[in-house]
Parts: C-alpha cells; structure tokens; sequence
C-alpha cells in the first residue's frame, strides 16, 4: 500500500504534503483516514490508527505528523497564524498523552526509578542546609530565644501535614470522579506520611510551648483542629487496614478525605474566627510576611525540603502499593491454579 | 548551649529524626520485601497462560 508522508509545517492542526490521490493537489473531502502516528517515539505505539478527519481545521484526532495511506483524505492546508489554538492544543495533546502513561503503573514505576535519585538527593541537600542556616545563621528571637529554633521544624510540618490532605482530597477526588488507577494507591500511601508530619507538628509545638507559654497542652481551637486532623489521618489508615477489599477500601476512604477536608479551613481560620493562645499567620499574609529575612530564609529552606522530602517518600510508598498489588494478583493467580485440579477432581466425581 | 531551652530544642529535633527516619526505613524496608517476595512468586508462580 502506498503511503505519503505529510509534513507539519503550520499551526498543529495543519498539514502539507502530496497526497496519494490529489483532486486539485488535496481533497477537500471528510471522511476517515487511514494514519500513522509517526510522532511518538514509542515504536509499539507507531501503529496505524484510524483518524477521523471532520474536513474542518483542528479536529481531527491523533492527527499530528502523519503518514497518509493512499485512498485516504486531506484537508487544504492552511496557512501558519500564531493562535491560542497554537499553544493550547500541543498543551492539551500533552496532558491527553502524558496523563494515562503516568496512570499505567508500569510507566509510573519507570518515572519513579529516573527522579527518585533526583528528589531525593535534592532533599537531602535542602535538608542539610536549612539545618545548617538554622543553627548556625538564623539569630535568636528578641522575645522566643533560641527556641525559635523549633519553629524551623514546627511550621513545615504543619504546612505539610495540610498540604498532604490536599494532596488526599485531590487523590480521593480522583478515585470517586475520574476512576485514576493510581489515584487511591497516592491516597493510600499519603495517609501514614501525612500523620507523621501532623505528629512531628503537635510534638514540636508541645516543645516549643511548654517554656514559651508555660504549658504543653491547651485546648485551643488550632491545636485541636490539628489534633483533629491527625485523628483524621489515623482513622484512614485504620479504614484501608479494616476493609480486605482494595476497591471498596477506596472508596470508603475516599468519601471519608472529603468529608474530613471540612477541618483544613477551620485549621487555616482557626486563629482568626476565635481568640486562640496560638499566633495568626506571619508568613502567608497579603501584606507580607512578618518576619525578618534572616529568619524566613531558613524557615524556607526547611519548607522546600522537607516538601521535598515528602515527595519523594509518597513516590517511593506509592512504588510499594503498586508491588503489593502485583503481589496480591500473583498470589491469587497461583491460588487459583492450585485449586484448579482440586475443583475439576470435584467436578469429575459429580 | 547552657540555655536550658536547648533541651527542648535537641528533644524536637530528635523526634522529628526518629519519626522521619522511622519513616523512611519502614518504606526502604517495606519495598525490600516486596521485592524479595515479587521475584520469590516470579519463580514459582504460574503464568497467565498456564491458568486453566
């Protein structure tokens, strides 16, 4: 079969070339074209498609670079013009192409291996240099002291501790809407990290609060919500242990992340809807931060690692979740098999 | 470092290693497995075209 290649020279959604069976050096015909997607360096997926070409600019579908088989049709092509369309489409042709790959585990484990190195020696760079700014750079507070110093531990974590419920709430979202298969491993693997980085907030605070304000503990409304919060994350991972069956699991756990994200605002608000012993916001403020740049540099640092850091720990439980699924399929495979002869034998004697 | 607040400052970060470090191992540790028991089942499992 002959096959003409057509080459991209315009906007994405134009093509030039000759073509197998030119009336008037292109058809103006719609119809379905017969097209290989030459644009991906995939060689398995260099397979011929079937592109529905409507006969009108930019919708036709898988339509990118293409070889024309002969018989096949083409619209005029049009001439270059700098659009929207021009950057939205190759935009939107990438996350229609990236966005199910990243969903294939195999892919996503592959992505996994390149930038765990990455992530994870950036982090610990991170790390060691916000340690080293907070100790040996960031001065004393005029009123804290050097307890300030906790501060460069206490404030991440609590920023982490909400981040990872969004990052949940979106997983869940995911589960429940758009049925991502790996949307409730993400979920799933975030939950423990999440109640840890909650944990190291409520200790850090506890430290910092007994010579500050003379008490580990009051029940006031932030450090209940947060206490909240890292009960929340607790009961999740008691629902994932509690229900054998990885789908409804999700979904249960799902539905639960979204009630439970009501207390992310209350957390947030929490200093400013009640008079609470806890300091507002210094640093995410729309006048500014608060605080000098001597000490928000560190602070910083600290956020971006241990952010960071968090990344690269949900990359690598989110890795596990995908083997333990494996490893649950293959065992229930060899289950199978092995009761295979027992339920024929059973059969047999019927 | 005679401040007594230090003991409070070494006592959160101490913590916060353990339970991150905690952490970590527990994930390193956990993949290990996975691994080790993934390529146990790779040599003693059936394929999928083996199943009846």
């Amino acid at each position: 079969m002959p096959v003409t290649e057509l080459r991209h020279d315009g906007p994405p959604d134009c093509f030039r070339g000759p073509v197998a069976d030119p009336v008037n050096g292109y058809s103006l015909v719609p119809g379905v074209a017969l097209c290989r997607d030459t644009m991906s360096r995939n060689p398995n997926r260099n397979k011929v498609k079937v592109g529905i070409w409507t006969g009108s600019v930019g919708e036709c579908r898988e339509l990118d670079r293409l070889l024309l088989i002969s018989g096949s049709k083409v619209r005029a092509p049009c001439a270059p013009t700098i659009s929207f369309r021009r950057i939205a489409l190759p935009l939107a042709r990438l996350y229609i192409k990236s966005v199910p790959n990243i969903a294939n585990p195999t892919i996503f484990l592959s992505i996994v291996r390149r930038l765990l190195p990455w992530t994870a020696g950036l982090s610990i760079i991170l790390l060691i240099g916000g340690l080293y700014l907070t100790f040996f750079v960031a001065p004393p507070d005029y009123q804290q002291g050097e307890s300030v110093k906790i501060m460069y531990l206490h404030v991440p974590a609590a920023w982490l501790s909400l981040f990872i419920y969004i990052v949940m709430s979106v997983a869940a979202l995911g589960t429940l809407v758009w049925r991502h298969p790996l949307a409730d491993a993400a979920q799933k693997a975030a939950a423990p990290l999440g109640a840890a980085f909650t944990f190291i907030c409520l200790a850090t605070g506890s430290l910092w609060g007994k010579p500050m304000w003379g008490t580990w503990w009051v029940w006031d409304a932030r450090l209940t919500s947060v206490l909240v919060l890292f009960l929340i994350y607790l009961a999740l991972i008691a629902l994932w242990e509690a229900i054998e069956e990885p789908g409804r699991a999700a979904r249960a756990a799902a539905i639960m992340t979204l009630v439970g994200a009501v207390n992310l605002p209350i957390i947030k608000f929490s200093v400013d809807w009640w008079n609470t012993l806890h300091q507002p916001a210094s640093v995410f403020r729309i006048s500014g931060p608060e605080i000098a740049t001597s000490m928000l540099m560190p602070l910083l640092v600290m956020a971006f690692a241990a952010t960071l850091l968090f990344v690269t720990l949900h990359m690598m439980a989110i890795r596990n979740e995908i083997l333990r699924r494996r490893l649950r399929r293959l065992t229930m495979l060899a289950a199978e098999q092995s009761d295979a002869p027992t339920y024929a034998a059973g059969e047999a004697a019927r | 470092m005679s401040d007594p607040l230090w003991g409070f400052i070494v006592a959160a970060y101490v913590i916060a290693a353990l339970v991150i470090g905690g952490m970590t191992v527990k994930v390193v540790m956990d993949y290990r497995s996975l691994k080790q028991a993934l390529s146990k089942m790779a040599g003693a499992s059936p394929t999928r075209h083996d199943v009846p």
